[in-house]
């Protein structure tokens, strides 16, 4: 929808009718009530309990009658030696992901837009965008069907009969930064292919009408009007990202690992962390802090990286 | 007629039963009247019960509901409302029925509850407010006795009652099926006859060493050479008898231990011994490679005929508990008996702190302690229904049902304020109950029997440790990795990450809490 509209002329206002402006946005505005809604309880009625995170929570005082702490719940996250590890491991698997599905996802959907058949278009869009939607436990099994030690696809079928020993998979972490990434990109590259597909559909034919008549290929087809025009969607979507670069997929680092310690070191992220060390501790303030630090970081990135989108580009810019 | 009759029988034995319960357990005089009160104005407090299942509610729940609110309503002028939620959401829901001030009377403390983070969160209620216990709990003091409950009293409060269950475990117990023993020719009768009959459970456990069952191992190998002889433990005091004090390793008491000074458990000569008894076995294949990854419980994977034994504690009964598989299991027990700190004050009943009537609450929990009716109810269900009682007393699926296709199955009786009272299932020993009584009076006790400690000022320390001890468990505890290379680095680790610090706190709060006693 958003990706659509950067194409259509813009409701432009008019001097001294604003009256009827109003009246023209007002099914619009009614239309989006129900998300605002939803937005609202979902998003914003909780940020109270945020407070949650200076606290020291006693059922029986309540939220606002707790003792006020400070900093103390958030100590756990930077003081100890594996602070460094669950940080890094965090922002390099989220860049990594940054990078390869956006270059894939468009690369994916260029293709599709490209195909002649539109029966085949939607065939492929609807295969690749299977796996966004099975659930990552089922995922994880489909992964251990693969890297299983006694009968797993890889050891049995390809290492087996070339005479290699099998391998303990899920208890070698070097080959895990690579495994989680390519579950990652088979997992969400349907879904961002999807998301640059609708914006390329939304590009006037003319432009390439107005290309081929004056001979270009299809290489500068893309590079000179697919890609020019896609910018506001990719920058929109990297902001997006960059903004949940604290935040780790759980399922993909706790499921799809197999929750197998000897891989802790290559997948252990902010958010296994914190789940790890408090599933036994039932201390809410704890993880109310480690989700505030997470959302506070996320957001001092997005906003300078829309910062540094304006000073490049201010028409891409978020706001 | 031989129906209308057992009818007749079965009403005449509930009745008897019932009437001699409450000529045992005469209520007081203020209990009498807030029933009375209750009854004449028709107005019945309603009273929630969370605790936790495996599976969360069968689909007869509702009816055995109904049937338990019929009879409270009766009894106590009182409905109750049971919230049986399953394992892996009970933590959170419980939370948040707190944070949101949702109704919740009376709730069992454990797993992600546990009773030390309950009371350290205000969950719970002080049971001796206006004498609440003394005047409405009578039947749970003669039931659990003043023994049990005083072991639940933190800092001079008492916010939880045990329920009625072991109160210690068999340590070490590693089951093997008679008929594979038979395979290999192993002379298990003889092995009995030696030990004599006095012995605790002599009929199921033969008190073992690790050498004993290696060399079993060795030819079970031999002979099943495509089955995995061993499905390993992951729970550590399964196997080592090892107190963890607030349920935790760092910091530990073992049931050897003299005086009340903690050891480091990592560095110790049990768990690496253990370990190295755990990494010879699967060095020697007796271990299936994908047991790191595998989660699957110890009976499907006994069921399905992937491993011949396992490991776990043991208590009467226990052993029997497999024969729907096929096999006549027997226990070959490598430890003693031991009863831990929190034996009996693991998983209390605690009245809620947000409840509107703790009155009702209580005596809710006190029918529930004292009246078999109510036991058997919410442990196995409606007669004739869920179970039959066979022609020894006791319990037993009706024809052509059995544990997956029964309408209501409960499925964690221990939890339930007082399964002693209620039907013995066919599979345990009629005497099971005696059983339990001679293995809690047996069992070594803690010498910290009843500590509870609070974390709370080390939470920092033990989020680190935790998150290091889960990156080494399962390759020690499976015997995926040489301990000689693994513990020292191990040990490393949790010495950097504050396990001195978290030791002393623990070992500060012990000395305090035994120069009260």
């Amino acid at each position: 929808m958003k990706c659509a509209a950067v194409n259509q002329p813009a409701l432009s206002p008019v001097p001294g009718r604003k009256k009827v402006r109003w009246k023209r946005l007002l099914p619009l505005y009614l239309m989006a009530l129900p998300g605002l809604a939803y937005l609202f309880v979902n998003n914003y009625m909780p940020l109270p309990g945020l407070v949650l995170a200076f606290k020291q929570y006693n059922v029986r005082q309540g939220i606002w009658g707790s003792k006020w702490i400070g900093l103390d719940n958030f100590i756990y996250l930077f003081a100890t030696q594996d602070a460094f590890v669950i940080t890094r491991n965090t922002l390099l698997y989220n860049l990594a992901f940054i990078v390869i599905n956006t270059v894939l996802g468009i690369g994916v959907a260029i293709l599709l837009a490209n195909l002649r058949s539109r029966r085949m278009s939607n065939f492929y869009q609807a295969v690749i965008l299977l796996p966004h939607m099975i659930s990552i436990v089922i995922i994880s099994y489909l992964v251990f069907a693969f890297l299983g030690v006694q009968s797993g696809f890889i050891n049995k079928i390809l290492l087996e009969p070339l005479g290699v020993a099998p391998i303990s998979w899920y208890s070698e972490k070097r080959y895990w930064p690579f495994i989680l990434i390519i579950v990652n990109t088979w997992k969400s590259l349907g879904y961002q292919a999807v998301l640059y597909l609708s914006s390329i559909v939304g590009i006037d034919d003319s432009y390439y009408e107005a290309a081929v008549v004056d001979g270009a290929t299809t290489w500068q087809q893309i590079t000179k009007i697919t890609l020019p025009l896609l910018r506001p969607t990719i920058l929109l979507l990297l902001l997006l990202a960059v903004g949940r670069i604290f935040n780790s997929d759980f399922g993909l680092f706790y499921q799809v690992p197999q929750n197998s310690g000897a891989l802790f070191p290559a997948t252990n992220t902010i958010d296994t962390y914190v789940y790890r060390g408090l599933i036994e501790l039932g201390t809410i303030t704890k993880s109310a802090a480690a989700g505030l630090y997470q959302s506070v970081v996320g957001f001092v990135m997005i906003m300078l990286a829309n910062l540094l989108v304006r000073k490049i580009d201010s028409d891409s810019a978020l706001f | 007629m031989k129906k209308t009759l057992a009818l007749l029988l079965v009403c005449a034995l509930l009745l008897g039963c019932s009437a001699g319960c409450l000529a045992e357990t005469a209520p007081t005089d203020a209990a009498q009247q807030a029933i009375a009160e209750r009854k004449a104005s028709g107005n019945y407090p309603t009273v929630t019960m969370a605790f936790l299942s495996f599976t969360g509610p069968s689909a007869g729940a509702e009816r055995v509901e109904a049937l338990i609110n019929a009879y409270t309503v009766e009894k106590l002028g009182i409905q109750v409302e049971l919230l049986n939620i399953d394992i892996g959401n009970y933590a959170q829901q419980l939370q948040l029925m707190f944070a949101s001030g949702e109704n919740l009377d009376l709730f069992c403390a454990i797993a992600g509850v546990s009773y030390p983070t309950s009371i350290t969160n205000g969950y719970t209620y002080d049971l001796e407010t206006d004498d609440l216990l003394r005047t409405y709990g009578q039947g749970i003091y003669e039931a659990a006795g003043e023994s049990s409950i005083e072991a639940c009293r933190i800092a001079g409060t008492l916010y939880g009652v045990p329920q009625m269950k072991e109160f210690a475990n068999g340590i070490g117990g590693i089951f093997i099926a008679r008929e594979h023993l038979d395979a290999i020719g192993y002379d298990y009768e003889a092995a009995f006859a030696a030990q004599g009959e006095d012995a605790l459970m002599g009929t199921e456990t033969l008190y073992s060493d690790w050498d004993t069952v290696s060399d079993i191992f060795a030819k079970l190998h031999e002979t099943y050479p495509d089955k995995y002889v061993f499905g390993p433990q992951l729970t550590v005091q399964h196997a080592i008898a090892v107190d963890q004090l607030g349920g935790d390793l760092f910091g530990v008491l073992f049931d050897d231990s003299t005086e009340l000074k903690l050891e480091d458990f990592f560095s110790g000569a049990k768990f690496h011994d253990y370990c190295k008894t755990v990494y010879d076995w699967n060095q020697a294949g007796y271990i299936s490679p994908d047991a790191l990854t595998d989660t699957t419980d110890v009976n499907s994977r006994v069921a399905a005929g992937e491993i011949l034994s396992f490991l776990s504690n043991t208590k009467p009964g226990q052993s029997a508990a497999y024969t729907s598989l096929g096999l006549h299991y027997m226990i070959f027990q490598m430890g003693n008996y031991f009863s831990a700190s929190d034996a009996i004050n693991n998983m209390p009943w605690c009245v809620s702190s947000t409840t509107q009537d703790p009155v009702a609450a209580m005596q809710v929990l006190n029918a529930f302690f004292s009246d078999p009716v109510l036991s058997n109810l919410i442990c196995w269900g409606e007669e004739g229904v869920d179970y039959v009682v066979k022609a020894d007393g006791r319990i037993g699926y009706p024809e052509g049902l059995d544990s997956s296709t029964v309408d209501y199955k409960l499925g964690v009786p221990w939890e339930i304020p007082n399964q002693f009272i209620a039907h013995i299932f066919e599979t345990n020993p009629s005497d099971v109950w005696e059983q339990y009584d001679r293995m809690n009076k047996e069992a070594k006790k803690s010498l910290a029997a009843g500590f509870v400690f609070d974390n709370t000022a080390v939470a920092n320390e033990y989020i680190a440790l935790t998150n290091i001890w889960a990156e080494y468990k399962d390759q020690l505890m499976l015997g995926f990795v040489d301990p000689d290379v693994a513990i020292p680095e191990l040990v490393a680790k949790l010495e950097s990450a504050g396990l001195q610090t978290y030791i002393a706190e623990k070992q500060r709060q012990l000395d305090a809490w035994a120069a009260t006693k």
